[in-house]
């Protein structure tokens, strides 16, 4: 398990579709860098409550995105004051911000798509139910 | 610490070594953090160990540079082999022992054996020469192993 983010020789695409768990830490780490328990509160609360991340899920992917090169530990600390030695903190790669957006268009043609059928067009918006 | 920071330590024990020492001590960190003592907090955690485990050994199984001592599970496998034959084997002859006993001693008697009997005996003597051969290749293994000693930098890779 690398320390820092290595040189990845895949092309965005390569790593699509990406699983829940990758695709919310990404764009958890899209806002900035953050710990570990900062990106699950912050998976949780952008999905609703829907994705709850458990410490072995998060650190698996984590692990595997160091492996990858999507995530990288950064040695520096947002607020030095508030930090908290015990903690790690990881930030996006450029090719993880590459992969999120790749995958983030992916998504959208996906739901582009899926509102021009005839079925999807007739129902309500989810508020309106 | 308390003790559900103890137990859920000890349950970080069943990862591969080299992802609990790199994200050991954060997962600990992070179920400090979160830790409520509800039933569904404890449900939600033991679903992700169940979902993670498998997926964090499959990794450390298939990586170039695993860690996986396939020395201890060929050991494993190996005695396993050797006790269960035992088992087996000796409960069948127990088994057919009881079973025939009493005939036995009737038929050893008249000279007209018949041929399932014979078939009886053959049998048995097969699988103690299968568990007496078992035992023997265990012992051996033992005794080289004890000889020589263990590699001690190398795997054997699977």
């Amino acid at each position: 398990m690398p320390k820092q983010g290595k040189v990845s020789e895949k092309a965005p695409e390569d790593f699509l579709p990406l699983s829940p768990p990758v695709f919310h830490i990404l764009l958890a780490l899209a806002e900035g860098e953050a710990h570990g328990y900062a990106i699950m509160q912050d998976v949780a609360q952008r999905s609703g409550g829907v994705v709850k991340l458990g410490p072995g899920t998060l650190y698996g992917a984590i692990g595997r995105m160091l492996e990858d090169g999507l995530i990288e530990e950064s040695e520096e600390r947002p607020v030095p004051e508030m930090d908290d030695s015990r903690r790690r903190y990881y930030r996006l790669t450029e090719l993880g911000g590459e992969v999120l957006a790749t995958e983030t268009r992916r998504l959208a043609v996906l739901v582009r798509a899926v509102r021009a059928t005839k079925a999807i067009r007739n129902m309500k918006p989810v508020e309106e139910r | 610490m308390n003790t559900y920071e103890r137990i859920f330590g000890a349950l970080l024990h069943l990862y591969p070594s080299r992802f609990r020492r790199h994200f050991g001590r954060e997962m600990s960190q992070i179920f400090a953090d979160c830790f409520e003592n509800r039933a569904a907090f404890w449900l939600a955690t033991l679903k992700d160990l169940a979902i993670s485990l498998p997926r964090e050994w499959h990794r450390e199984w298939t990586a170039a540079d695993s860690e996986i001592d396939f020395t201890g599970i060929v050991d494993f496998i190996l005695v396993s082999v050797v006790v269960g034959s035992n088992l087996i084997g000796w409960g069948w002859l127990a088994a057919a022992l009881t079973l025939h006993i009493d005939a036995s001693m009737a038929e050893l008697l008249n000279p007209q054996l018949t041929a399932s009997y014979w078939y009886t005996i053959a049998l048995s003597l097969l699988v103690v020469v299968t568990i007496a051969m078992a035992a023997l290749i265990g012992i051996l293994s033992a005794l080289v192993v004890g000889r020589m000693g263990r590699p001690q930098d190398t795997h054997i890779k699977v």
